[in-house]
């Protein structure tokens, strides 16, 4: 419970603090292509930072050190390629830095590399087996999946969907269609769906979400606790159910009623959206959330 | 083969309808892709019922007479249709109640069967990451490692939980989630394997 604590502590901290750029060096390699151009990217060891801008042009910055590789990049208007071929763990990594049309589709694979991507709002597909992914942005649809690297998503897309095994999934924002899964890791989703899933076996999940009306939101466990936050106002049926936990609400006026075996029912307001809560042995939890501060004018 | 072609064909591979290389085909495309694999289970986990219904109901015989005695008299055209309609209604009522009525013990001796499916895929893939193993590197081994291990524990309580209580819906979700994380991450070993 305090590592799980720790890690989505230290999860937000790097998603509010923000890395530090990641330098690429050497000779910018130019290329024009469509605006919504396929882009692909490799890079095992090192970085990759890709970074959305209003041209139609592709601009790769970064170049092997000694022993690094080579860079491979090439194209035509519709698909570019941007290798760093170094075989298969190279001992030193190159740093990678695209800029890329917003539009742009972006396939990026890594193993240690870290992945930060932002400003783009074509489709995203990434793949890391240790590195962490950081997404910043509004992309369309947004595949990003870790072995253990953690996945901070700040990016509102229509449909998100993350896997990780033991790393830590961290959503902000979020919209529309989520699914997010782990092994071990924790999951923490804040934001505002129409439909979500979150799963993990024995990582904490912590859910703070407003659910459209009709919209419905699974949160499950193994053995990890499942807290719920609602919005003030919010509009839901929730259905809790856990075998070796307890359930617990803390949200006024909700009181519980036994549906099945293990299974209690609440329903807070209109209760219009759904919310389905889970666990073989972890303590469901509900409660109010804060308001949001309004954002700034 | 890609996913269409194959989802196409999951109801004749299913039924033994497919010669031999169409039915190779499907499983080397599922032996890849855990969708198509999800669509399987759920195409095989339909089937049973199915199969016991009859090929085709006759309507039953004395309703129309009934309907059309009450009917006639009021000349309304527009009552012929909607006793068409409760007609339907009626039938596809008979039929749903024919699957229904029979879903909690089938469920029930679904459950082995669908297990069954999951561990074959699981000891498929544990086959070709252990083939693979020297491409992992040991810090990616020992994540796999562990959080296997926290799966297979899972798996082993759902299973625990589930034999207590057969036809709990929700220990039976807890099961099959935990499977098919098992499946995903050994298939996600398995890519990264094979690519990096």
């Amino acid at each position: 419970m305090r590592r799980t604590a720790c890690l989505l502590l230290a999860a937000s901290a790097v998603l509010a603090l923000r890395p530090a750029p990641l330098v690429a060096q050497g000779p910018a390699r130019r290329f024009a292509v469509a605006p919504d151009a396929s882009v692909r990217i490799v890079n095992l060891v090192g970085s990759v930072r890709v970074i959305g801008w209003d041209r139609d042009s592709l601009v790769v910055t970064g170049a092997p050190p000694e022993g690094g590789g080579t860079l491979l990049a090439g194209g035509g208007r519709a698909a570019v390629k941007v290798v760093v071929d170094a075989g298969p763990l190279p001992a030193v990594g190159t740093a990678l830095e695209i800029h890329a049309p917003r539009m742009a589709r972006l396939w990026i694979k890594s193993a240690t590399a870290p992945i930060a991507v932002e400003g783009m709002r074509g489709e995203i597909d990434v793949a890391t087996v240790s590195g962490q992914i950081s997404i910043r942005g509004a992309p369309s649809l947004l595949t990003a999946e870790s072995m253990d690297g953690d996945l901070l998503i700040e990016a509102p897309a229509r449909v998100t969907r993350l896997k990780t095994a033991g790393g830590a999934i961290v959503v902000t924002g979020a919209a529309g269609d989520v699914t997010a899964t782990s092994v071990s890791g924790p999951i923490r989703l804040r934001g505002s769906v129409i439909t979500g899933r979150l799963e993990s076996v024995s990582g904490e999940i912590v859910c703070n979400a407003g659910v459209a009306a009709g919209g419905r939101l699974d949160l499950q466990t193994h053995e990890a606790p499942i807290t719920l936050l609602l919005p003030p106002g919010a509009g839901v049926t929730v259905e809790a159910s856990t075998y070796g936990g307890r359930t617990e609400s803390m949200i006024p006026g909700a009181a519980g009623k036994p549906t099945r075996a293990k299974a209690v029912q609440y329903v807070i307001g209109s209760g219009r959206a759904w919310a389905v809560l889970r666990s073989l042995k972890g303590d469901l939890t509900l409660r109010q959330a804060l308001p949001r501060p309004n954002p700034s004018p | 083969m890609n996913c269409a072609e194959v989802r196409e064909r999951l109801d004749a591979f299913l039924e033994g309808r497919l010669d031999a290389a169409a039915r190779a085909g499907i499983e080397e495309h599922l032996a890849a892709c855990v969708e198509c694999r999800q669509d399987l289970d759920a195409a095989r986990f339909l089937l049973g019922p199915r199969a016991a219904l009859p090929r085709s109901l006759d309507p039953p015989t004395d309703l129309w007479p009934r309907i059309h005695e009450r009917i006639a008299p009021r000349r309304m055209r527009w009552l012929p249709l909607a006793a068409a309609a409760l007609l339907l209604v009626a039938t596809s009522s008979a039929v749903t109640l024919l699957i229904t009525g029979r879903a909690p013990a089938d469920e029930t001796a679904a459950v082995p069967a669908l297990e069954q499916s999951y561990i074959e895929q699981a000891a498929a893939l544990s086959g070709i990451v252990e083939r693979e193993r020297h491409h992992l590197a040991p810090g990616t081994i020992e994540t796999l490692e562990r959080n296997l291990r926290i799966i297979d524990r899972a798996i082993a309580d759902s299973r625990a939980a589930l034999e207590a209580d057969p036809g709990n819906p929700d220990l039976r979700m807890l099961l099959r989630t935990s499977h098919e994380q098992k499946v995903a991450l050994l298939e996600q070993a398995t890519r990264i394997a094979q690519e990096i």
